[in-house]
C-alpha cells in the first residue's frame, strides 16, 4: 500500500498549553484509520492539523511526500465532515452538497450528476430540495458526508461523526460508514473516544493519551496485545495485575508462577499484566489456578459480571455461567490468556 | 360577554393609533389647502405642491439628504459589518473593550456628538460642507450596524466557515456565499436603521455642514419660522414613500415566500 500522508514530529501548543507530544503517524491509501483517545487527548487537534484548521507549532504534514504544513485548507485535497455537520443553514440538500462543486465552476449538468449519484450513495433520493432545518440527525449525517464525499477527495477526515446520533442509528452508521468507505475506495482517518466504534470500523487504530500516541495496531492487535496499562484499560475491559517477568514464557504474579506465551522482556523486569474479563473462568476448588470467593454478581444482558475476592485482589470476571455470592471458587485462565506489558505511570 | 371585552381593547388601540396618526393625517389635508391658513381649509388645490417643486432649495435639499442616506448607509454597512466579523475573531479583551465604545456613541446625547464633530473638523480645517456631512453620518451610522450585526456573528456555528473552506472556497467566497447569507437579516436591519437615522438627522447636519449644503431636516427647520404649506406638502411625500416602502418591506418577503414554497411543492408533486 503506498504512504499518503506523513505526520512527522507534530507539536502544537495553546496558549502555553502542550496539548500534542510530538506526533509520529504514516496513513496509507484506502485505509481505514482511526484516531481514539479520550477527551482532550489531542485527537481533534491532530485531525484539523491535516485538515488545514491548524497550524502546528512544529513538525510537518507530508502529502504524497510533499509538505503541505503552509497550505490553506481551501487547496489541500481533503475533506471533513464535521462533529456537529456544519451543513450550510441557508442552502437546500443540494446546494449544500453542490457547494465544492459550485467553487470549482463545474458545468451545470456534471454537478447535477454527481450530485445525484452521490445521493444515491448515501440513499438521500428525493431529498434534493428540503431544507437543512427539516431533516433528521441522521439524514443531516448523510448530507454531510456526501458533501465531503462528492468532491471526490483523496482523503475523508472525520470528527466523531455519529456522535449525535442516539445507539441504535450509530451502530447502523457504523456499518453504512464502512461500507461507503469500501464503495469509494479512499482512506477514512476517523475520530473517536468509542473504543467499541473504533474496533467495528477501523483497519488501523490509533490509540493516543495525553498528546501521545500510545499505540498503533490492527483491532485485534490492539485488544489483544495492548503494549501499556493505557491502553489495556480504555479498549475494551480488563484486570491489570502487576508483576514480574521471571523468564521467557514464565510470569510471576499473586505469589504465584504461572506460564505464558511472552518473551523477550528483560528476566526479573516489573510488568503490567492483562487478562480480559472473558478469558477467565470460575472454575470448581481444586480445579484453577487461583482460589477465591464470589463477592458481587451483575447481570448484564448478554454475561454476568462477577467479582471474585482473592487474597491478593479483586478479578473481574464475565461469564455466561450464574454462580451465587459467598461461594468458594477457583480461577482458571490458558497461558495465552495473559498479556505482559512493560509497565509505566499509573493511570 | 366576549364582545364587552373586545370593546375597552379596541377602543385603547385606537384612541392610540388616533394619537399617533392623527396629527400626520391633519398635515397631509393641510398640505392640499388652497389657502395659507392652518385653520381653515378653503379648498383642494395642489399649489403647494407645485411651489415645491420649483423650489429650488428644497429640491437641492431633497437630494442631499437622499444621496447622503444612501452612502452612509452603504458606506456604514460595510465598515460595521466587516467590524463586527473581525470583532468576533479577537481576544475577548478587545472584544469587551470595543463594543463598550461602540455603544458610547449611541447612549451620547445627539448634541454632544454634533459639536464634537464640528470641532474635529474645524481642527482638521476640513471645509464643512458635503463631504463633512457624509463622514459624520457615516460615523453615527456605523455603530447601529455593529451592535445589530455582531450578535448575528456569534450565534454563528464557528465550523461554518471551517467547512466552506474545507470544500474548497477561498476565504473571500466563503465571506460572500457562506457568512454575509447567515447574518443578513442582522446586516439588513443595521442598514435600514442606519438609512432612517441619517435621512432624519438634524442636529448632527445642522452643526456639520456649511457652505451652503442643507438637507431636508436642516431646509424645514429654517423655514418653519414662517409658515409656508409646501413643508407640508414635502412632509406629506416624505410619509407616503416611507408608507410604500414599509408596505413593501413587509408583503414582499411574505410573497417570495409563498411563491417559493409554491415552486418547492410543484417540484415534489
Amino acid at each position: 500500500m503506498k504512504k499518503l500522508i506523513e505526520l512527522d514530529n507534530l507539536t502544537k501548543e495553546f496558549d502555553g498549553q502542550v496539548v500534542l507530544k510530538g506526533i509520529h503517524l504514516d496513513i496509507y491509501e484506502n485505509e481505514f484509520i482511526t484516531l481514539l483517545g479520550p477527551s482532550g487527548c489531542g485527537k481533534t487537534t491532530t485531525l484539523r492539523i491535516i485538515g488545514g484548521f491548524e497550524d502546528a507549532s512544529s513538525g510537518e504534514v507530508l502529502f504524497d511526500g510533499k509538505d503541505i504544513s503552509s497550505l490553506p485548507p481551501y487547496k489541500r485535497e481533503v475533506n471533513t465532515v464535521f462533529q456537529k455537520y456544519a451543513l450550510f443553514p441557508h442552502l437546500d440538500v443540494f446546494d449544500n452538497i453542490a457547494f465544492g462543486l459550485n467553487v470549482k465552476k463545474l458545468k451545470k449538468d456534471v454537478i447535477n450528476t454527481k450530485v445525484t449519484n452521490i445521493l444515491e450513495l448515501v440513499g438521500l433520493q428525493g431529498f434534493e430540495h428540503r431544507k437543512i432545518s427539516q431533516l433528521s440527525g441522521g439524514q443531516q449525517q448523510r448530507v454531510a458526508i456526501a458533501r465531503a464525499l462528492v468532491n471526490e477527495p483523496k482523503v475523508l477526515l472525520l470528527d466523531e461523526p455519529l456522535g449525535a446520533l442516539d445507539l441504535k442509528l450509530r451502530k447502523a452508521m457504523q456499518i453504512e460508514l464502512k461500507n461507503i468507505q469500501k464503495e469509494v475506495g479512499i482512506t477514512f482517518v476517523y475520530v473517536t473516544h468509542d473504543q467499541e466504534e473504533a474496533l467495528t470500523m477501523s483497519d488501523t487504530i490509533v490509540v493516543m493519551n495525553d498528546g501521545m500516541i500510545q499505540q498503533i495496531g490492527s483491532p485485534l492487535d490492539i485488544y489483544n496485545e495492548p503494549e501499556n496499562r493505557f491502553v489495556a484499560q480504555f479498549i475494551g475491559e480488563s484486570n491489570i495485575i502487576e508483576g514480574k517477568f521471571v523468564k521467557d514464557l514464565l510470569v510471576e504474579f499473586d505469589g504465584q508462577q504461572f506460564v505464558c506465551v511472552d518473551k523477550g522482556f528483560d528476566e526479573g523486569q516489573d510488568i503490567d499484566i492483562v487478562i480480559r474479563p472473558e478469558d477467565l473462568d470460575i472454575v470448581k476448588v481444586g480445579q484453577g489456578k487461583i482460589e477465591g470467593v464470589v463477592s458481587s454478581i451483575i447481570f448484564k444482558g448478554v454475561h454476568y459480571e462477577i467479582m471474585v475476592q482473592t487474597k491478593d485482589r479483586s478479578y473481574k470476571v464475565h461469564t455466561t455461567d450464574l454462580s451465587e455470592i459467598g461461594k468458594k471458587v477457583n480461577l482458571d485462565f490458558w497461558p495465552e490468556d495473559i498479556h505482559v506489558m512493560d509497565k509505566m505511570g499509573t493511570y | 360577554m366576549k364582545k364587552n371585552r373586545k370593546f375597552p381593547k379596541i377602543l385603547i388601540i385606537g384612541l392610540c393609533l388616533i394619537f399617533l396618526y392623527f396629527p400626520l393625517v391633519v398635515m397631509s389635508v393641510f398640505s392640499f389647502n388652497d389657502a395659507k391658513s392652518l385653520s381653515n381649509f378653503k379648498g383642494f388645490s395642489l399649489r403647494w405642491y407645485e411651489s415645491l417643486f420649483n423650489n429650488q432649495q428644497l429640491l437641492q435639499a431633497i437630494y442631499v439628504s437622499v444621496t447622503i442616506a444612501i452612502l452612509a448607509t452603504i458606506i456604514a454597512t460595510v465598515l460595521g459589518t466587516l467590524t463586527a466579523i473581525a470583532l468576533s475573531k479577537s481576544k475577548r479583551i478587545i472584544k469587551t473593550a470595543i463594543i463598550q465604545i461602540n455603544n458610547l456613541p449611541i447612549m451620547n446625547p445627539e448634541i454632544v456628538t454634533a459639536i464634537s464633530l464640528m470641532i474635529f473638523f474645524s481642527f482638521l480645517k476640513i471645509e464643512k460642507g458635503y463631504i463633512t456631512m457624509l463622514l459624520a453620518h457615516i460615523a453615527f451610522c456605523t455603530p447601529y450596524v455593529i451592535t445589530n450585526v455582531y450578535p448575528k456573528i456569534q450565534q454563528l456555528d464557528d465550523n461554518l466557515a471551517d467547512a466552506a473552506m474545507d470544500l474548497g472556497a477561498t476565504p473571500l467566497y466563503t465571506l460572500i456565499y457562506v457568512i454575509i447569507p447567515q447574518i443578513m437579516p442582522g446586516i439588513r436591519a443595521g442598514a435600514l436603521l442606519s438609512f432612517t437615522m441619517s435621512f432624519d438627522d438634524f442636529i448632527i447636519s445642522y452643526f456639520v455642514s456649511g457652505n451652503g449644503v442643507e438637507n431636508i431636516s436642516i431646509v424645514v427647520y429654517n423655514m418653519s419660522k414662517r409658515i409656508n404649506p409646501s413643508i407640508y406638502a414635502l412632509s406629506t411625500i416624505v410619509i407616503a414613500v416611507i408608507f410604500v416602502l414599509l408596505l413593501l418591506g413587509t408583503f414582499i418577503p411574505y410573497i417570495v415566500l409563498k411563491k417559493r414554497e409554491g415552486e418547492i411543492n410543484e417540484k415534489i408533486s
